[in-house]
């Protein structure tokens, strides 16, 4: 499997005494899901603002993605990743089919609109299309932000906290599609529910105190093995 | 009570409040060295206390933030009467030093304010703060008592007696409006904007009109916004028209440059932290957003430039004539530097919406349109 992202030593920081990434190493092939699960502060959305170009205070010796050097903050590799965040209001005054054309002339494709339609059914979206992002509930809103993501299919996805806010059945499909989306790309998210990891990741990161503690692929990602892992680093345990 | 609503609107430890003070404190001085005195009668002082601060109160009372504030609130079991009065302090206390502030610099530099008149700007205040209040509290179940709330408040300004008698009546007038507020209960203040309010919108197939339409549908959404252009540009046209009375030639470039002063549109990616953030997340954030929103800000300016000198020649101002061409070099100056702005230096640190309005940054661009006017002036 060719390599998609490599990092080395990655370093970040609100307060440079206190770093919340303490040399994180990270590597992900092509095409493939990686959940990413850690207890609350662990540093998951710290992550993924870094790879996003969000964070300022953030240091890394390699960064390599498609073998090439690269910037977080360089507009050919923001062309070639898209994030879903955990908490997001952004462009409330556009209804969603305003949205997905605003997003894909940014990335300047043009939207597949019967691959779109069939997302916006498998979310049950369809008589939101219309209404302003703003005026939607939390769900339906995340519903909106996770199907141009998918939609977009660039070779690498970023979701924080996906399924936050869904409904069981949009639980169901997206857990699908993540499971699908290795045809288009690398998918990684970050997740508190034990389930969605393991039904759906070619590969588990387990973050623990900003480095990535313990990793597990294949048969080895059980929820017995992944929680056995989170509970002996604290004994407080929200998965 | 007090503390926790405080903290809100005003900043930890009041810190917002005082900066803003501090700032109004600054350009008041600043418009006073101008050394220009316009005359103004007393009813005029308390008329504009009153709807200007009024205005501002109901506005904040039921903006969209409060409710996010008041929705934590009414799920604890609160003291009512305690819970009412903190609100209306700190409601009062936010209006006074984020907004009104700024008002009594403006009366400070340029007319004569002698204790007696600060003294009747404050109580016109606090009418406007109590009545504001009250008609708010009032209008889901009883909206014809807000009526008489505010038809109060302007008959007090046109029926105000002179000397002594104008101090007694407005401290009257305010004691009674804060007796009233014991008839209202927190549950009179809730608020939810998008409760039930679910709008469809026509979707075209022309993404060059998406940002145009977004900032648009922004406005139309805060009408405020719309009303404080317009308070802006009527400001505006009586500061130049006055000015230039006064022998003073660029009176019609200033004029053109304060209307620049609008926070609102030209902080508004500033003002939403998740449209910012997603904007830094997508590639082209200038081709494809601060492009055609600059684009969408000179057309914005050309309507404001324009309603200003229209409004400027039918009050009688006559230098003006020279400023119909400069007005869209400015416009396009403005629409620039707004954008270029919020795309390279967007107000991050804010905590309150006041730490927004009072940023330094908003104050760049009027300056140096009121350096170009001086220059166009001298030509």
């Amino acid at each position: 499997m060719r390599k998609l992202l490599e990092l080395d030593d990655l370093k970040a920081w609100y307060d440079p005494k206190k770093q919340v990434l303490k040399g994180l190493d990270l590597e992900l092939g092509e095409h493939m899901v990686v959940g990413l699960i850690g207890l609350n502060g662990a540093g998951k959305t710290t992550l993924m603002n870094v790879l996003c170009g969000l964070h300022e205070g953030s240091s890394c010796t390699t960064k390599r993605f498609e073998g090439e050097d690269l910037d977080f903050k360089d507009k050919t590799f923001k062309a070639q990743r898209y994030i879903v965040f955990s908490e997001d209001e952004s462009f409330g005054y556009f209804s969603f089919d305003e949205y997905v054309t605003y997003v894909f002339g940014c990335y300047g494709k043009t939207p597949d609109k019967a691959y779109i339609d069939g997302l916006v059914g498998k979310f049950g979206f369809g008589e939101y299309r219309g209404t302003l992002i703003k005026d939607l509930s939390l769900g339906n809103r995340r519903k909106a932000y996770l199907i141009t993501g998918f939609a977009l299919k660039l070779p690498l996805l970023l979701l924080d906290e996906p399924v936050n806010g869904l409904d069981f059945n949009s639980t169901e499909a997206l857990y699908a599609l993540i499971a699908g989306y290795k045809e288009f790309g690398t998918v990684m998210f970050s997740s508190h529910i034990l389930e969605s990891v393991t039904l759906t990741s070619d590969k588990v990161l387990v973050l623990e105190n900003g480095v990535i503690a313990k990793t597990y692929s294949g048969s080895d990602i059980t929820a017995e093995n992944i929680r056995a892992s989170l509970e002996k680093e604290d004994g407080v345990n929200d998965v | 009570m007090f503390k926790m609503l405080s903290r809100k609107l005003l900043g930890e430890n009041c810190g917002s409040a005082l900066k803003n003070v501090f700032i109004s404190v600054f350009i008041a001085y600043g418009l006073y060295s101008i050394g220009k005195q316009i005359p103004l009668s007393e009813k005029v002082l308390v008329l504009t206390a009153v709807v200007f601060s009024g205005t501002l109160v109901i506005q904040t009372l039921g903006s969209a933030d409060n409710a996010k504030l008041l929705r934590g609130l009414f799920a604890m079991p609160c003291d009512e009467r305690r819970t009412l009065a903190g609100y209306t302090a700190v409601t009062g206390l936010y209006v006074l030093t984020s907004k009104v502030s700024l008002l009594a610099a403006l009366f400070f530099s340029f007319t004569k304010m002698t204790t007696y008149r600060w003294v009747l700007f404050l109580l016109a205040f606090l009418y406007a703060v109590f009545g504001g209040v009250a008609a708010f509290g009032h209008f889901r179940k009883r909206p014809y008592i807000s009526v008489l709330y505010v038809a109060a408040g302007v008959a007090a300004a046109f029926l105000l007696p002179d000397g002594k008698a104008a101090v007694i009546a407005l401290a009257a007038a305010d004691a009674v409006c804060a007796g009233t507020l014991f008839f209202l209960k927190m549950e009179n203040f809730r608020i939810d904007p998008t409760a039930g309010r679910i709008r469809k919108v026509r979707t075209t197939g022309r993404p060059a009109m998406l940002i145009p339409r977004y900032l648009g549908r922004y406005l139309l959404e805060h009408k405020a916004y719309i009303f404080s252009t317009l308070f802006i540009v009527g400001f505006a046209v009586f500061f130049a028209l006055n000015a230039e009375r006064m022998g003073l030639d660029i009176a019609c470039g200033m004029g053109l440059a304060a209307v620049s002063i609008n926070s609102p549109v030209s902080t508004m990616v500033s003002a939403n932290r998740g449209l910012d953030r997603k904007l830094d997340a997508l590639p082209a954030k200038t081709e494809k957003f601060f492009i055609p929103f600059g684009v969408t800000l000179f057309c914005f300016y050309l309507v404001c430039f324009g309603l200003f000198l229209a409004a400027f020649h039918i009050a009688g101002g006559k230098g003006g004539i020279r400023y119909i061409a400069i007005a869209p070099v400015f416009a396009a100056e403005g629409a620039f530097l707004t954008s270029f702005l919020e795309n390279k230096y967007p107000i991050k640190t804010w905590k309150t919406e006041a730490d927004i309005t009072h940023n330094p940054r908003k104050y760049i661009l009027p300056i140096a349109l009121m350096i170009e006017a001086a220059l166009v002036g001298f030509i």
